[in-house]
């Protein structure tokens, strides 16, 4: 695991600036500390061994003070500033990694653990651990050197010891690679089940199984906290042993200093201020050792979400003149193997066709490769000679109705529901509404992401209604007609010839004789061999 | 409780380490700078090493036995969180949207551990080494000591007590803030597809941005507010040091203080600015644990109370005076409706007719005014022992088709799920399936939700739908099985496959919320203009094939 990516710099302007801050604000505080150990050495070895009254020692007294409130403030002002360019780097990160994802065909599973905690923890690392590994570049370097000005002994052991822990550091980021990841990947597992569980809640509680699901989920938490506990065991023993390298390094230079001033080669005031100056060499390095394991999660998760922002769409091939057809070409479908044997066809403008098979063979999954929505295994999908993956998204998606079997209505109106961003009067809500069979249903009515008050038909109708609104080519429907009732069934018959008359390429699935007789052509699935 | 003890006094032994290692050190050189015999040093040089390995050793000690004690109590919490929202039921959860759910359960319960890692261990342990620290300085130099002490308490105590309040809030805001952008991720996550046919992703990005944009605000205000109770702790600090210097240089001088004690006096208060820091920064923490706390007892407090099944009279499931409200109106209205053991009844009419309504009151999946009656000798009172279902829509978890198959009747022989795949026609799908990697069409997941309710020998079956997504020669298999499996058992089916009903038993017709019409498939042709209108469209398609 790299301690610190520049691909991660590079990308977002929020991290710059905490390195920025941390830069600045680091550099005022180590010279403020210099200032305030050699004030305060002065005082205490002035009014210990000369006896020099407080008046004699204002200068120095007002200079430690003002070190401090330097030292204070700028500390104060990195932390804050790190937290702010922590939360935003990861906010616009969040916003990257979605992006990428809503461009993407990729599986939606283990993206909300990623996009929801994975990036959360990428805040941790901007905010705490990041600015303490330029600090710990910073200080060393520079009170380093003022140390070897006043006291070349003591910076011997400081040019030993402060090498020792970047080697140290990579050791470990070398060693707890595979225990980070899967930490990471036991913690998404719990996230995901815990989401499966949830909404599958109603099914659980009609067979009261809901509870004895504690017994899972309680499982997978001990999995999660053991291999949580095991990145925590190395970097703790790690942070231990940093902390060892620098608290025997501070102890070996005091006892070197006093072992010095009984011999008088070195005078109470340097050997103090050193004294005093030593730990905050340290003190960055350590701070990076403790901060390690908060960190881990975020690198982790930075590990996982960069294939994915990394992926550049190519796509940007255009069509203007009206689809005439679309055509499939030997085309293999199916999640990793192939469903059916390659299908051959040629879909026509103004017409309806309907794709038929056993339960099972993968008439849902043809309609969303027809839909550009995932990649075919083999062969292509094409418009107007333009492969369906090589047009520009925003080109080929306008054209397209797509409505599966579980429509997704939003979290809003009827009205947004139907709109769904575009504009669209009343009357014509209300028309496309009236098409499907949606007579009385007011345009204010509340929509629920889980159940809300809509029948399964009724949502179904709604989500085709949506795309009456628009004008597409295009229009791919799972089922269209399931749990409605026979007059629905004619309203949406009638809706798909409407299509069709106006010279769509409509493509449906379908199981009820209704719409099987509906069809220009009908796609029959077989179950490969 | 002890293994936090144990870290708070580890917690304790490194920072008086700290603190250790710089006075001895500060004292063993000012008492160098005299010059005498080195044995007199032997025990301050022995002390300056031991401290430097034992504040290591320690923090080390109270981080694992810390993190470790905190991070189990999260799963226990967790587990006990779903237990309040499997109690809470539908209701109570279908209140909240599914990624502020989650984010309850995960996230939330996770800020939990920070109660003991970064507020109990650390407060407790500063609390208890300052005092040892005040003792100490109390012994050299006792206006010295005040000044800390007062530091301590103003800076440790009273300016993080003052912010707590404002941090609370923000604090609240901040989760509350984050639950939302979670909710809009976890839609984004689920329905991107829909979202990028309909051209709206960069609307639904736009809405987390704007949540989390809002987020990033609250938090940096509350981040500038801690940040101010950290600034507050090192100025006192800083007080304290030069005030401590301030009464020591004269007591130096007037020789009530030893010269080498000076430089103990002066950077105890130093090395121990840690303590007040620790504290403003347990404060902090502590804004966050509780705020995290508030939105969990949201969840515990959840009370959907859904009345029970009734048992008496005879066998059947007997439904009286049932009343269902959707949001701000009643959408089933006063229905009876009669399944006596042995018979087949259906629950047709127009989509949005009310007929899931029932259906989900009967289940206990929403609350309703009037009674279900489960009649007859039957064992038990539990809901779930009496009647066994298939929703509209089963959900098919995703884990293997077994533990899917053994929801409904626990651990079942393979032999008997493989019979219950069979009866379906799901002979193709392996038990060792994982259905998450290898998801089942709409059709087989509605087969797979009934081979899972057949299992369980319920008096009482409830079917929703449980043809759709099939083909015609399916649905008549289908049908088929359930008329062999229910024998002597209650069943109440909805369906709009009407053609389906002609041996039913009885039919009943709700529109609107209201039974209009019930009585055999005969009866209802002659008294339901729209049953027979429905009949005669399906036997139209059906006979043109």
């Amino acid at each position: 695991m790299r301690p610190l990516d520049p691909e991660l710099i590079r990308r977002s302007g929020a991290v710059k600036g905490a390195i920025a801050a941390t830069v600045f604000t680091g550099l005022v505080s180590a010279a403020a500390s210099v200032v305030q150990a050699a004030a305060a050495a002065a005082v205490i070895s002035r009014a210990f061994l000369q006896h020099q009254p407080v008046a004699a020692l204002t200068t120095q007294l007002v200079a430690f003070a003002a070190a401090w409130f330097v030292r204070s403030t700028a500390n104060t002002v990195q932390d804050v500033w790190a937290r702010r360019s922590g939360l935003r780097a990861v906010a616009a990160l969040r916003r990257d990694l979605a992006a990428a994802y809503g461009r993407s065909d990729a599986a939606p599973e283990a993206m909300f653990p990623l996009l929801s905690r994975g990036i959360d923890a990428l805040e941790v690392y901007v905010a705490r651990y990041l600015p303490q590994l330029v600090l710990a570049i910073l200080v060393p370097v520079g009170l380093g050197a003022w140390i070897l000005r006043n006291d070349p002994w003591t910076a011997v052991i400081l040019v030993i010891t402060i090498p020792l822990i970047p080697v140290f550091m990579a050791l470990i980021g070398w060693f707890t690679d595979s225990a980070v990841t899967k930490q990471w990947s036991s913690v998404s597992r719990i996230t995901e089940v815990v989401t499966d569980l949830f909404t599958g809640l109603p099914d659980l509680l009609i067979f009261d199984r809901a509870k004895s699901q504690a017994e899972l989920i309680h499982k997978l938490g001990s999995d999660a906290t053991h291999a949580t506990m095991r990145v925590l065991r190395i970097s703790f023993l790690s942070s231990f042993a940093l902390e060892l390298i620098a608290t025997i390094s501070v102890a070996i230079m005091a006892l070197g200093i006093g072992l010095r001033l009984t011999s008088g080669n070195i005078d109470l005031e340097t050997g103090l201020m050193i004294l005093i100056l030593a730990p905050e060499v340290y003190l960055p390095l350590r701070q990076v050792g403790t901060q390690f394991h908060a960190a881990v999660e975020g690198m982790e998760a930075w590990k996982q979400a960069q294939p994915m922002l990394a992926q550049q769409r190519t796509a940007a091939e255009y069509i203007d003149a009206p689809l005439k057809s679309l055509k499939l070409r030997d085309l293999s479908f199916g999640y990793g193997s192939a469903l059916t044997a390659p299908v051959t066809a040629k879909l026509k403008r103004g017409t309806v066709t309907t794709i038929t098979g056993h339960s099972g063979v993968g008439k849902s999954t043809l309609l969303r490769t027809l839909a550009g929505l995932m990649a075919p295994i083999a062969g292509e999908v094409t418009v107007s000679g333009h492969s369906v993956h090589a047009l520009d998204e925003r080109a080929w998606f306008d054209r397209v109705g797509y409505v599966p079997q579980h429509p997704w209505l939003g979290h809003g109106t009827l009205r947004d529901a139907l709109t769904s961003g575009r504009e669209a009067s009343d009357a014509e809500c209300s028309a496309a509404l009236a098409a499907v069979g949606l007579l009385d249903l007011p345009l204010e009515a509340r929509i629920d992401d889980l159940s809300g008050g809509f029948s399964v038909g009724q949502r179904r109708r709604i989500a085709l209604a949506r795309y009456r609104l628009r004008k597409c080519d295009i229009l791919l429907l799972d089922e269209p007609t399931a749990a409605v009732d026979a007059e629905s069934e004619a309203a949406i018959l009638h809706v798909l010839e409407e299509w069709r008359a106006q010279g769509a390429i409509v493509v449906v699935v379908a199981h009820r004789q209704a719409l099987v007789q509906a069809a220009t052509q009908v796609l029959h699935l077989e179950r490969a061999r | 409780m002890k293994r936090t003890l144990l870290a708070i006094a580890a917690a304790a032994a490194t920072f008086a380490s700290a603190i250790g290692l710089v006075t001895t050190g500060g004292w063993l050189i000012s008492e160098a700078a005299l010059r005498p015999p080195l044995l007199t040093l032997e025990v301050a040089i022995v002390s300056v090493r031991a401290f430097g390995i034992s504040r290591g050793a320690f923090r080390w000690l109270e981080r694992v036995v810390s993190h470790d004690s905190a991070l189990h109590a999260t799963v226990e919490r967790r587990t006990q969180l779903w237990m309040a929202l499997a109690k809470a039921g539908p209701r109570g959860a279908w209140g909240l949207r599914t990624g502020d759910a989650i984010t309850r359960v995960m996230q939330d319960a996770e800020l939990l551990q920070d109660r003991i890692t970064r507020v109990i261990v650390p407060a407790a342990a500063a609390i208890v080494t300052a005092s040892g620290a005040v003792l100490v300085q109390l012994h050299l130099q006792s206006l010295a000591a005040l000044c800390f002490f007062a530091a301590f308490l103003v800076a440790g105590i009273m300016v993080p007590a003052l912010a707590h309040r404002i941090e609370f809030t923000a604090a609240r805001r901040a989760l509350e803030e984050r639950a939302l952008v979670n909710s809009r991720l976890s839609a984004f996550v689920q329905h991107r597809d829909e979202m990028r046919v309909l051209g709206v992703i960069d609307a639904n990005l736009q809405q987390v941005a704007v949540a989390d944009d809002r987020r990033v605000a609250i938090e940096t205000r509350a981040a500038v507010l801690s940040g101010l109770t950290q600034w507050a702790a090192l100025l006192a600090s800083g007080l304290a040091i030069v005030g401590g210097l301030l009464v020591a240089v004269p007591a130096v001088l007037n020789g009530s203080l030893q010269g080498p004690h000076l430089a103990v006096v002066a950077l105890l208060p130093w090395s121990a600015s840690e303590l007040i820091t620790a504290l403003a920064l347990a404060a902090s923490a502590l804004v966050r644990v509780r705020s995290a706390q508030a939105r969990l007892q949201g969840i515990e407090q959840l009370d959907a109370p859904i009345p029970e099944v009734e048992r008496h009279g005879s066998a059947g499931l007997f439904i009286r005076q049932l009343r269902v409200r959707w949001q701000d109106s009643e959408v089933v209205h006063a229905i009876d409706l009669d399944v006596p053991r042995g018979q087949r009844v259906a629950l047709v009419g127009r989509s949005g007719a009310g007929k899931s309504s029932v259906i989900s009151a009967v289940l206990g999946l929403v609350e309703y005014q009037g009674s279900v009656i489960v009649g007859g000798e039957d064992d038990g009172s539990a809901r779930a022992s009496l009647i066994t279902a298939v929703p509209q829509a089963p959900h098919i978890f995703r884990t293997t088709a077994r533990e899917n198959l053994r929801m409904a009747a626990g651990p079942v022989p393979d032999e008997q799920l493989r019979r219950a795949l069979n009866r379906v026609g799901l002979a193709h799908i392996d038990l060792g399936r994982d259905l998450g990697q290898a998801p089942l069409s709409g059709g087989e997941a509605q087969r797979l939700g009934l081979a899972r309710a057949l299992l369980l020998e319920a008096p009482v079956i409830v079917l929703d739908e449980p043809t759709e997504h099939l083909d015609e020669e399916t649905a008549a298999g289908i049908m088929a099985t359930i008329h062999d499996e229910i024998w002597g058992r209650a069943l109440l089916m909805t369906t709009h496959r009407l053609t389906d009903l002609r041996d039913f038993d009885r039919i009943y017709i709700i529109d609107g919320g209201s039974i209009m019409c019930s009585g055999t498939f005969v009866e209802c042709l002659m008294g339901s203009e729209w049953f027979r209108e429905s009949v005669e469209w399906r036997l139209d398609k059906a006979r043109v094939d």
